[in-house]
């Protein structure tokens, strides 16, 4: 996946993720983390090759296609992203309405929801008023309300405190244990260590080690394969720029 | 449905509540939009009114053949009574003619007091409906039988008919100006207010909404903006117009001004339908920018 000519985020990568699994993506700063996020949630699209999720090709979907792609994924952000005119159950119910449901059925599954991350008797505050534990557990809520085949959740510990990165790592281990998909993508190595999940490890764009690549099948492609398969402008950008480096 | 279209309004409100300042600006520049805009109108509506006002007295003055009978001239006035563009026709026996000279010598008249009026000609004095038609009319007139001179003020209304082509022309221009202005500066208050909430939209994106999901609060936003704006716009100018232009126009004593008590329907729907659609057109310009995410 490359952002511009000269900026290759993900070199080649391949990886597969079954169903129901729980899975971190860990890796420093700048490693292409937040780039498969984009590529999940369809902000941007790979370069080349293919990006399949729940059965839809990603590379092939259209404007249209992309908003209905959307909810089959429940996305929690490191910032939450409430709206803030919102009290806790319009926040919820309005990813219930964004799917054409309505009446009885949006209070129902708001309330199943915020039932599971424990915010029932926060049901109509604003989020300015919640802790960011709490506003993140209600983000948590609005991402299962649908039922998604996936949850990906972009650094959900990052504006939290310690004691309530656990208590959200928990959450997601138990919607995981309902056989939902997790994908967390992260930077704290005390929680991949304390929870015990499968890591994939990114460094510069490619693979450093993947904790279960015996029981996937794992394609690294090595950076000279990748500078062949960079289109022919891009390559001469990078030739351009390494020969500039070793000047 | 129901329960998403009253969600759709809702959300509108909601969004209004929550950028009271925001909705506040653009209320009231919608207002000044619409209202110079109706200012306009009117404006124009009374200059052609006025130049109405002045074509109606460019007067045509026919004299007749000294040489004709009563009878005669009593056909001549027939004649003239069954061309239709002419109006106000009225016979001006030469005696009479002579008498309003001699009044506009004022004191001068006693030199001229022994002049005959046989001097002079009978005539008769018209005024032409549609000056747009005039040529037709003169034409129509020229065949009658027993004029001795046709005496019209061509210049004068060719004159008129200009600056009656120009006025149209420019209130055209005008008013076009400023619709365009108006939704320039409606794009560009809404486009602040979009921004404020740019995240709040890709947040609505991300979770599946459509477009037309996104788009729509917006756009009852500017329709609901627009019609507030119009009915603060319809109060303002029956105050204004009422209150302060006609009665400075009246004084003048010129002409009177257009009415426009009995128009309330007609500005109403104006206002309200302008503003409606300009809201609306602000509003979903920024709106898609900030959509494709």
């Amino acid at each position: 996946m490359a952002y511009s000519r000269d900026s290759v985020a993900l070199k080649g990568i391949s990886f597969q993720i079954e169903d129901g699994e729980f899975v971190f993506i860990t890796g420093p700063s700048g490693a292409g983390k937040s780039s498969i996020i984009h590529l999940l949630t369809c902000e941007n699209f790979a370069s080349e090759g293919k990006l399949i999720v729940a059965g839809t090709n990603l590379k092939s979907l259209s404007h249209r296609q992309i908003a209905k792609y959307r909810r089959k994924i429940g996305v929690v952000f490191q910032d939450f992203r409430l709206i803030d005119g919102m009290n806790v159950y319009d926040n919820v119910a309005f990813a219930v309405r964004v799917v054409g449901r309505g009446g009885k059925e949006v209070r129902e599954r708001v309330e199943t929801a915020l039932d599971i991350v424990g915010l029932t008797h926060k049901i109509y505050d604003s989020p300015k008023e919640l802790s960011g534990g709490e506003q993140q557990r209600v983000a948590l809520a609005r991402a299962i309300v649908n039922s998604p085949e996936i949850i990906i959740a972009d650094e959900p510990t990052g504006n939290v405190d310690p004691v309530m990165s656990i208590e959200i790592m928990k959450l997601l281990s138990s919607i995981n244990k309902n056989g939902i998909t997790v994908v967390v993508v992260t930077h704290e190595q005390r929680l991949v260590k304390a929870f015990k999940k499968r890591e994939i490890r990114l460094r510069e764009g490619l693979i450093e080690f993947d904790t279960e690549a015996d029981k996937h099948q794992i394609l690294q492609v090595s950076e000279e394969e990748v500078d062949q398969n960079i289109p022919p402008r891009r390559r001469r950008a990078n030739r351009t720029q390494s020969e500039e480096e070793s000047e | 449905m129901i329960d998403r279209c009253l969600f759709l309004i809702k959300s509108a409100f909601r969004s209004i509540f929550n950028n009271k300042l925001l909705t506040l600006g653009s209320i009231t520049v919608l207002t000044i939009c619409l209202l110079t805009l109706g200012s306009s109108v009117l404006l124009f509506e009374n200059i052609n009114l006025f130049i109405d006002k002045v074509g109606d007295e460019s007067q045509v003055v026919i004299f007749i053949d000294e040489n004709l009978a009563q009878d005669e001239i009593n056909q001549i006035h027939q004649q003239l009574l069954q061309i239709q563009n002419i109006q106000d026709v009225h016979f001006e026996p030469k005696e009479r003619a002579m008498q309003n000279y001699l009044e506009s010598m004022g004191e001068n008249s006693e030199l001229f007091s022994d002049i005959s009026s046989d001097v002079l000609r009978n005539s008769f004095i018209f005024n032409i409906k549609d000056l747009a038609k005039f040529d037709q009319t003169m034409f129509e007139i020229s065949k009658i039988e027993g004029i001795a001179r046709i005496r019209e003020r061509r210049d004068v209304i060719e004159r008129i008919r200009d600056i009656s082509r120009i006025v149209l022309l420019l209130a055209i221009a005008i008013i076009t100006l400023l619709i365009i202005i108006s939704a320039m500066i409606i794009t560009n208050n809404v486009r602040t207010s979009v921004y404020a909430r740019k995240e709040e939209i890709e947040t609505m994106k991300y979770i599946g909404a459509t477009d037309l999901f996104v788009q729509t609060p917006y756009l009852i936003e500017g329709i609901i903006i627009g019609v507030v704006a119009g009915l603060i716009t319809l109060l303002l100018t029956f105050f204004v117009y009422n209150e302060i232009i006609s009665p400075i126009i009246a004084d003048f004593g010129l002409f009177t001004p257009i009415a426009i008590k009995g128009r309330i329907i007609q500005f109403a729907l104006f206002y309200i339908v302008s503003g409606a659609i300009i809201g609306m057109i602000g509003s979903a310009t920024p709106v898609k920018n900030y959509v494709n995410v």
